[in-house]
């Protein structure tokens, strides 16, 4: 018989590695003992998110919609950072160039800047023909919309975008991208608009949406294509928007970024009152210089040129 | 865990879908707010809103399961975490190269735990009590769910270590509970 008992002290231990690897993993059965204020401690870190939780879902949705909106995102499921080089919509929904008209012009004078920017406009609408006139002379008017929405992508997200985060978010906190200073909207910028304090700013993302929408239908326009009706219940809407067909591009300029870095085709201009037609057909472009200074919003490049009329 | 509609959810978010972004945010970011409030306190709301930038931003380029997003996420939470440690300085450049013997709790005084069920708030603080890496990787396992592999690949630690560590810091709350006289 021993002299002593063995210490109280012996025997199993409470728990072992198992019940410690079984807590983490949150299985809560057969709990030995000692653990089970641990286990606890344990569901309680695992509980219901608080509202205090989820109080910044509403800038969060906002960092994204501005994010997304900055890269020319769609929200048509395509990924967003892809969309501009892997579109292959096809031609079925490509808008004509439409809308020729004297009193468009007159209305887009309205919006026209000051005298003293005319001699820095008219440089930029020669150089816009330069460059419309050798898309065409080197025959790549057919898929050419998809190669410029590609030069777009690549020169926008490369040049004017970069930031050290690799991202477009350089929008959203004043990127060094020279932003046009002046407008024909009020808005600074698109996603200063949406996302600040600007006027609704729950509407600026729709708008902002609905126009990029629109305008990204003249990104890959083919011979032949007809408006769909989905294009003229848009174009509709933005025009009630807008106030006219001819303020629709001045309303929405600031939202495209950089859809039309080299600027927009100039038989996309809007005109009064939607005409169906086969596409290439001269439009009546606008010399409403202040749309095209809106377009550079982020972009960095020269302002949009005041083009001719077409012939 | 968002679950079985997770794919769904991913493919939709990288299309451009605010909402369905919404579901992955509601569905990370309280664990993710929980981890980042024990393992940094100071800058906790900061580095999530960091965290969630750099996501956003990387997230057409994202790929895999719901178990990789969530290990995707902390990681580039801690990356965040890392970053405003070395620009402020605040938590000691302590080399994770060792998960020892000698680690010491951060702050003292387990009678300083709040004696009333506080739920998740009381939990994250006892959570506190612990040493840093203990810490880290209890909430890495328990909130984040990821696994022991992924935790010592995000923590550059073998799978052995990372599973000491958590087995010392439940050890260590179990002691710190009972010595504080808990009930629950």
């Amino acid at each position: 018989m021993p002299d002593s008992f063995p210490p109280l002290s012996w025997g199993p231990p409470p728990f072992d590695e198992r019940d410690l690897e079984a807590l983490l993993s949150g299985e809560t059965t057969d709990t030995p003992v000692a653990l089970r204020q641990v286990a606890d401690a344990l569901a309680a870190l695992r509980a219901a998110p608080t509202q205090a939780e989820l109080t910044g879902e509403e800038v969060a949705r906002a960092e994204f919609r501005a994010l997304v909106l900055d890269d020319g995102a769609r929200t048509d499921g395509l990924p967003y950072a892809q969309v501009l080089s892997a579109l292959t919509l096809d031609g079925a929904h490509r808008p004509p160039a439409r809308h020729r008209g004297r009193p468009v012009r007159r209305r887009r004078r309205s919006f026209t800047r000051p005298v003293n920017r005319r001699g820095g406009i008219l440089l930029g609408a020669a150089a816009a023909v330069v460059i419309v006139a050798a898309v065409a002379l080197t025959g790549s008017l057919s898929g050419p919309f998809q190669g410029l929405v590609r030069s777009t992508a690549d020169s926008t997200s490369a040049a004017t975008r970069h930031s050290p985060g690799g991202s477009s978010s350089g929008r959203l906190t004043g990127s060094g991208a020279a932003e046009p200073t002046t407008r024909p909207t009020p808005a600074h910028s698109p996603h200063a608009s949406s996302s600040a304090s600007h006027g609704p700013a729950r509407q600026a993302p729709a708008q902002a949406s609905e126009c990029r929408t629109y305008y990204g239908y003249f990104q890959h326009m083919q011979p032949g294509a007809k408006w769909s009706s989905a294009e003229l219940d848009l174009l509709g809407k933005l025009s009630k928007q807008a106030g006219g067909y001819s303020h629709v591009y001045a309303y929405c300029a600031s939202y495209l970024g950089g859809m039309f870095a080299h600027g927009l085709p100039w038989w996309a201009y809007p005109q009064p009152g939607p005409q169906q037609g086969a596409p290439g057909q001269p439009g009546t472009p606008s010399p409403g210089t202040s749309q095209q200074g809106a377009d550079n919003t982020g972009s960095g490049q020269a302002r949009k040129p005041a083009l001719p009329v077409a012939p | 865990m968002v679950g079985e509609d997770f794919p769904a959810e991913l493919a939709a978010a990288q299309g451009g879908s605010e909402d369905a972004f919404a579901v992955l945010w509601r569905d990370a970011n309280p664990a993710l707010l929980r981890y980042l409030k024990v393992v940094a306190p100071e800058n906790a709301d900061d580095i999530a809103a960091e965290t969630w930038v750099q996501v956003v931003r990387g997230l057409p380029k994202f790929s895999g399961d719901e178990a990789a997003w969530r290990a995707w996420l902390f990681t580039t939470a801690r990356r965040r975490l890392l970053d405003q440690a070395r620009l402020r300085k605040r938590h000691p450049a302590e080399p994770l190269d060792e998960i020892g013997v000698g680690d010491v709790p951060r702050t003292a005084g387990a009678e300083q735990i709040a004696m009333e069920n506080l739920g998740t708030e009381w939990a994250m603080a006892l959570l506190s009590q612990l040493p840093e890496q203990q810490a880290e990787v209890i909430m890495l396992r328990v909130v984040a769910g990821l696994d022991t592999d992924v935790v010592a690949d995000m923590l550059g630690r073998s799978p052995g270590a990372v599973r000491v560590a958590a087995h010392r810091g439940l050890r260590k709350l179990a002691t710190l509970l009972s010595g504080a006289g808990v009930t629950l």
